[in-house]
């Protein structure tokens, strides 16, 4: 009996004892539970904040990328962009990837691994549009696609959204690729080194006023004012070979011994002057040459015809180039430019001369003309020897070439989507 | 045998009691912070959802912070579902206030209203919180259990920082929770802020003008600038009046008469919108 009670005695101090455990224990769990819920939440939101990071740094590289190559409809843009695109409209991975390296970015989503970590979509806007709706996701990749003009409206809407261990954020920003108001170029009918005439007759063979342009309801009434030929006169014995008497010049303004840059455009301008041309299909990377044909040598959408050369294109028989409505600007940055027949060309003619050549880079002879301005870098000079008058000043083509300031996001459009928007 | 077995109970009720006691204090406090948590998620969802729209805001003079004060702000943000005819960036006026009428209990209201006028009109009153004006279309009750002003010292729900122009370029959040100010843990901080993204600074027009000998003036407003550094359009008026198709920097306006005045007026307009205008002298051709 006394075994027994003793026995009891021992059981019962044991149900306490497992009884102040247990609640020991459940008070235990309960606050490791409080702890774990907060450190999720904790979590969560810097999880958030990562993508939201990561996001905005997609977005802005996309901006930067389309800068350097607009979309146009001869090169969109791809539907979508993400680290395994290769395609020169699409950021480099590596320039987002490489500012995020921390832990939080090892994975897009462990349960979708798949999914990419950024992506950036491109889309066309419509003309005036400054609100991003769903519509915007089933438009073409590519300004004019959906604006109504077939080269766009110079803005386009980009989004961006990122997956940083599966916390999605997305922004809609409107990116637009604004032109600055034009390039300076000098107003002179001439450009160059030097100037020289082969025909030695009285003729006019240089018009700096434009009273031979074509047609003639072109041509500047009583009030316009003559343009010069501006010659550097470096290096040379005869910077203005010409014959004064026999007013090959008319009006005579010629100014010798100029002071002004051997370059009339910076080469930060004639990179933007490439970029609009590889944009409209009018580069020509060096080593190829344009086709010596009105449609080769025009002007599209606004952007100069770009060559890098080495180019010498010569210009004959009766093609006309451009028109005296919508003039055009060529530039050739390795070669030269010879005019002859009864060719005509409209608007800008510019040799950057890399080539580094002392003799003449543009020649006109036969019954070819130029319309507008002549401009020669360096040590390179005009020479004028036709039976025509050869080089007729227009003041438009001065007014052609347009910079760009790159593509930016546009102010009051940025906006960071809701969740779960499609 | 009768002691031990008196001893026993007596042991036996002071844990059973002691077990009571622990669980319910457990549960009490189990509770107290089931309560706080939610007070806490729903605050955490308010500033999320108020950073998200302000940072989105949108204005095209002066930013998109309308007003702003410690526990009451007003700013147009976009929205889905407005009409966008005279709208085009479906701006809606935005406003966040604190409701302090139960001090214990302080609630974050939000009120929002559309606009859809062809100029930006100013924001319906703010005399209350909510204002009771039917100005303002909508209303919602988006969190309670606030403590910001009961505080000591109080402290603002909203800590705005503005650039020389007086506009506001920064807002910084910092929401206090309390679901039992009488008792209990303390209340929570949660803090966050935001950049507005959309912030727009208006340009600055410059214009100069002067005639040449053969009927023209020639304007220059190439000086003109913009804070922001974006592209700028032009517009030209003479004497008031447009002169259509003129749209660069400069201006060469030809054909007018010897001896007549005229003033010339260009207008600078960034992408945003915002623009701004300068009037040159009179100018006297010779």
């Amino acid at each position: 009996m006394r075994s027994r009670l003793a026995h009891e005695d021992s059981g019962s101090v044991l149900v306490a004892a497992v009884l102040v455990l247990m609640i020991t224990l459940g008070l235990g769990v309960a606050l490791a539970a409080t702890v774990n819920t907060q450190v999720h939440a904790a979590k969560y939101e810097r999880n958030r904040e990562s993508s939201f990071t990561l996001t905005e740094a997609s977005l802005n590289a996309q901006a930067l990328q389309l800068g350097r190559q607009w979309p146009t409809r001869a090169t969109p843009a791809p539907s979508s962009c993400d680290p395994s695109v290769n395609n020169a409209a699409c950021p480099l991975s590596t320039a987002i990837t490489n500012g995020y390296t921390a832990n939080d970015y090892n994975s897009s989503c462990p349960r979708a691994p798949s999914t990419p970590i950024w992506k950036t979509q491109v889309r066309d806007n419509v003309n005036g549009e400054k609100y991003w709706s769903t519509a915007v996701n089933s438009r073409g990749s590519y300004d004019g696609a959906n604006d109504g003009t077939p080269t766009g409206d110079g803005a386009v809407w980009v989004r961006a959204t990122a997956t940083v261990q599966c916390r999605v954020q997305s922004i809609v920003t409107l990116v637009r690729n604004d032109p600055l108001p034009g390039i300076d170029f000098p107003q002179n009918v001439i450009t160059a080194n030097f100037f020289q005439t082969t025909n030695q007759g009285r003729k006019v063979l240089v018009d700096t006023l434009g009273s031979y342009a074509q047609p003639p309801s072109s041509r500047p009434g009583p009030s316009g004012q003559p343009a010069a030929i501006t010659l550097r006169c470096t290096g040379v014995t005869k910077c203005a070979d010409y014959n004064a008497s026999k007013g090959q010049v008319q009006p005579p303004k010629v100014i010798t011994g100029s002071q002004t840059s051997t370059s009339s455009l910076s080469p930060s301008q004639l990179l933007q002057l490439k970029a609009q041309a590889v944009a409209a299909g009018t580069y020509y990377a060096t080593g190829s040459c344009p086709a010596i044909t009105a449609a080769g040598l025009s002007s599209a959408n606004g952007a100069p015809v770009y060559v890098e050369g080495p180019c010498n294109i010569s210009v004959n028989s009766n093609t006309v180039i451009n028109s005296a409505p919508a003039p055009g600007a060529l530039i050739i940055v390795n070669g030269t430019f010879s005019i002859s027949g009864s060719a005509y060309f409209y608007g800008l003619l510019y040799a950057v001369n890399a080539q580094g050549s002392t003799s003449s880079v543009v020649n006109v002879t036969g019954n070819g003309s130029i319309q507008g301005l002549v401009s020669v870098d360096g040590a390179g000079g005009v020479t004028v020897g036709g039976s025509a008058t050869g080089i007729v000043y227009d003041s438009k083509a001065g007014h052609l070439l347009k910079g760009s300031a790159g593509a930016t996001p546009a102010k009051g459009t940025w906006r960071q989507l809701p969740a779960n928007t499609p | 045998m009768l002691t031990e077995m008196l001893v026993g109970m007596v042991m036996a009720i002071i844990i059973f009691g002691a077990t009571l006691g622990a669980l319910d204090m457990f549960f009490r406090q189990s509770a107290r912070t089931d309560k706080q948590s939610q007070a806490q998620d729903s605050a955490r969802s308010a500033v999320d959802r108020m950073a998200r729209l302000i940072r989105d805001g949108v204005g095209t003079t002066g930013g998109p912070v309308e007003q702003s004060g410690a526990y009451d702000i007003v700013f147009l943000a976009p929205s889905a579902n407005v009409s966008l005819v005279n709208n085009p960036q479906g701006l809606v006026h935005t406003r966040y206030c604190i409701d302090a009428s139960t001090l214990s209990n302080e609630k974050l209201w939000v009120q929002t209203v559309p606009y859809s006028s062809t100029t930006q009109p100013a924001p319906p009153g703010t005399g209350g919180c909510p204002d009771p004006s039917a100005a303002w279309t909508a209303k919602r009750l988006i969190a309670r259990n606030l403590v910001n002003r009961q505080r000591s010292p109080a402290a603002p729900l909203f800590n705005p920082s503005t650039d020389a122009s007086g506009a506001v370029t920064d807002v910084a959040f910092d929401a206090w929770v309390d679901a039992d100010p009488t008792g209990g843990a303390p209340a929570s901080e949660l803090q966050s802020s935001v950049t507005l993204r959309n912030l727009n600074h208006a340009p600055t027009a410059t214009i100069t003008c002067q005639p040449t000998g053969n009927g023209h003036v020639i304007c220059d407003a190439s000086g003109s600038t913009d804070a922001d550094s974006q592209t700028l359009s032009y517009a030209w008026q003479m004497d008031g009046a447009t002169l259509a198709g003129q749209t660069g920097y400069s201006l060469d306006k030809p054909g007018l008469v010897s001896g007549g005045t005229h003033t010339f007026t260009v207008t600078v307009t960034d992408p945003g919108g915002a623009s701004s205008s300068a009037t040159s002298p009179a100018v006297t051709l010779p």
